[in-house]
């Protein structure tokens, strides 16, 4: 195991054996055997540490998604789905550790302003960006004024409900975290897809412009 | 078997559908909504009343049985399940309604693709592409709780069905909410729609579970191989679990798509009969009913032979509700008054509840019913495209339905058994005459 990944590995293990942080990172590294330069090669601090978890963890679901012999063959829309089955799959494996990061504060908080997914936060629209980009080249994604700005946020905004429903979910295997994927991503798309709006607003957009010969 | 006005063609019918509110929250606002138009009927209905004396219940419940429907009708899934196979049983609702609910099919959004490779990695820790040869992404159908693709492996053509996720959990959500709804339109106490309801869900709950349809559809056709015309499918245990059911891909043509063929009478006779043997050794023999004789279970081709599938629903006929429900089927049991009232109260027709004028009344129904229903086993052959049998088995429904004895009678007639039986025999009596199929009617010897 590399220093970075044990370093986190064993982080993971304190917090949850003693629900807090260590007292602090001179403590955490004796304890590993470590100097305390070597955590600070990688981490600035705890939150640091937490804020890569939830990075890594989607780094590595991007990763495993998009070497997917059938990825290349998905729509915007399946690529997304894909993402997200496979991402709450990874989460499964840490999933001690992400109550444990989300029970540190109430959950609305933690979802809204919390630190700890800065990291993945960037990371995720990041991505976001790139899909929607592919998404107007096929038009799976309309290219509205000042909208269409908006939908990486609206996309991390469906990314925090999922983890939401998740984090609550009680149903066996999250059976019904895989339900709520499905209606979330497809309801999504379907926004931000040719919608009836669009082509009334085309059609408005032409009466205007053509409002001499319209009239009666 | 006991009262239905249902119309027997249009159970052969489907209905493809578009939206479904899927949620639990949009659903329950649906019943809602509902809940507040039956209201409104009922004050409507009252208010009419003070200036008009002549109106009846009967237009009440036109109008309650119309909205509960409509709002019914959009839900789908289970709720519209159960009003459908109560509409079966009851002849509550008018005659245009009952044919709109046995319309509708029980179904689901389809699977996006990704969702599909991922129940797979869950079940099997390997993608469908891994698994087999060749796998179309694209469903080839929806099954009723799922979608079926194609897959090729060694050759071999197979149907893959992959069941929506949470399908299972909505199921039991899905009867409390309609339940309220149930009393009311049914005009029932609750002990008795409780008792419906039970075997509904139960029988709904075992149709998610596809290890038991694996090893139901095993046994049943194992136990059916002997029977000519027919065949099954050959099942794969290896590539099925909770969720995916694998057999081979069988040819052949559903049943409104092969009479567009013109089979000669002599194909459909062979057909129609293969069907009554089938049922009649299952019934008969194993006591163990395929409950679902919907025509898209059952894939018939040019040369008379009949490809069966989809061992979802299967009825277990209890020992005591099979003897009772077929010695009245006995043509001998209409001399015999003493046996026949004996088993109208085991049957649960009528009750020791019922005032003696509600026992004369239902006994006559009952008798009529008998003497109509059980008109294809007093012959040794029976011809099922015969249609003024059919008209007035429909006539004889029609009249239920206008009976305000049956409407004001707030128990239950029938065990719970009888949903799912007779759902068979309706199924079966549709597609014969479909078929306009002569047939040898055979039954068991003690019956003779």
């Amino acid at each position: 195991m590399e220093t970075k990944e044990q370093l986190q590995h064993s982080y993971i293990i304190y917090v949850l054996e003693h629900g807090r942080q260590p007292v602090s990172v001179f403590a955490f590294t004796k304890q590993l055997g470590m100097a305390e330069t070597e955590f600070y090669a990688h981490f600035n601090s705890f939150d640091n540490l937490e804020q890569q978890i939830w990075k890594d963890i989607f780094d590595k679901a991007r990763l495993r998604t998009e070497s997917q012999e059938v990825f290349e063959q998905y729509s915007v829309r399946e690529k997304l789905l894909s993402l997200y089955y496979i991402w709450v799959e990874e989460l499964k494996l840490q999933r001690s550790f992400a109550l444990y990061a989300v029970n540190k504060q109430p959950l609305k908080q933690f979802m809204a302003t919390s630190a700890d997914l800065f990291l993945f936060k960037k990371a995720f629209k990041e991505f976001a960006e790139e899909l929607l980009r592919e998404g107007r080249a096929t038009s799976e994604v309309m290219n509205r004024p000042f909208l269409a700005e908006r939908y990486p946020d609206a996309l991390w905004r469906q990314t925090l409900f999922i983890l939401n429903f998740w984090i609550k979910d009680p149903s066996q295997q999250f059976e019904q975290t895989d339900v709520a994927i499905e209606k979330a991503v497809n309801t999504a798309f379907d926004l931000i897809g040719k919608t009836p709006l669009d082509t009334l607003f085309d059609f408005a957009k032409f009466i205007f412009q053509n409002r001499q010969s319209t009239r009666f | 078997m006991f009262p239905h006005n249902q119309h027997l063609v249009s159970n052969l019918m489907m209905k493809s559908q578009t939206t479904i509110p899927a949620t639990k929250v949009e659903r329950a606002t649906k019943f809602v909504k509902t809940g507040f138009k039956v209201g409104g009927n009922y004050i409507k209905h009252y208010t009419k009343r003070m200036f008009d004396t002549d109106l009846s219940k009967e237009d009440l419940h036109e109008d309650n049985a119309h909205d509960i429907y409509e709002s019914l009708s959009e839900l789908k899934g289970s709720a519209l399940k159960v009003a459908q196979m109560m509409s079966m049983d009851r002849n509550l609702l008018p005659k245009a309604y009952s044919e709109k609910f046995t319309m509708a099919q029980y179904s689901a959004p389809p699977l996006s693709g990704p969702l599909v490779i991922k129940t797979f990695q869950k079940y099997f820790g390997k993608t469908p592409q891994e698994l087999f040869d060749t796998f179309t992404m694209d469903a080839v159908n929806a099954a009723s709780i799922g979608q079926v693709h194609e897959a090729t492996l060694q050759g071999k053509k197979l149907a893959v069905k992959v069941q929506y996720p949470g399908v299972a959990q909505s199921v039991s959500s899905d009867l409390k909410m309609v339940k309220p709804f149930a009393i009311r339109l049914l005009n029932l106490n609750e002990r008795d729609v409780e008792k419906y309801m039970q075997e509904v869900e139960s029988k709904l709950l075992e149709e998610t579970d596809y290890t038991l349809e694996l090893k139901r559809s095993v046994d049943i056709s194992k136990a059916c191989a002997h029977i000519p015309d027919i065949f099954f499918a050959t099942y794969y245990p290896q590539y099925s679990c909770e969720r995916i059911l694998t057999m081979d891909w069988l040819e052949g043509k559903h049943l409104s798509e092969f009479l567009q063929t013109n089979p000669s009478q002599e194909v459909r006779n062979k057909i129609g009969q293969a069907l009554w043997d089938f049922y009649d050794f299952q019934i008969h023999t194993l006591r163990t009913v395929h409950a679902d004789p919907h025509p898209g279970n059952f894939l018939m081709r040019p040369d008379g032979t009949m490809g069966i599938i989809d061992f979802g629903c299967v009825k277990e006929i209890p020992e005591d509700y099979y003897q009772n429900y077929f010695a009245l089927i006995n043509p001998h049991i209409l001399k015999d008054e003493a046996k026949m009232n004996q088993l109208f109260y085991a049957l649960e027709f009528l009750s020791p509840a019922d005032s003696p004028a509600q026992v004369a009344f239902f006994k006559e129904l009952f008798k009529s019913m008998i003497v109509l229903l059980g008109k294809p086993f007093h012959t040794p052959t029976f011809d099922f495209g015969n249609e003024a049998y059919f008209a007035s088995v429909f006539e004889y429904g029609e009249k239920m339905s206008k009976y305000k004895e049956i409407r004001e009678s707030k128990s239950a007639r029938g065990s719970r058994h009888a949903l799912y039986i007779n759902r068979t025999y309706y199924g079966l009596y549709a597609i014969l005459h479909e078929l306009k199929a002569n047939i040898t009617t055979t039954k068991p010897e003690w019956m003779m």
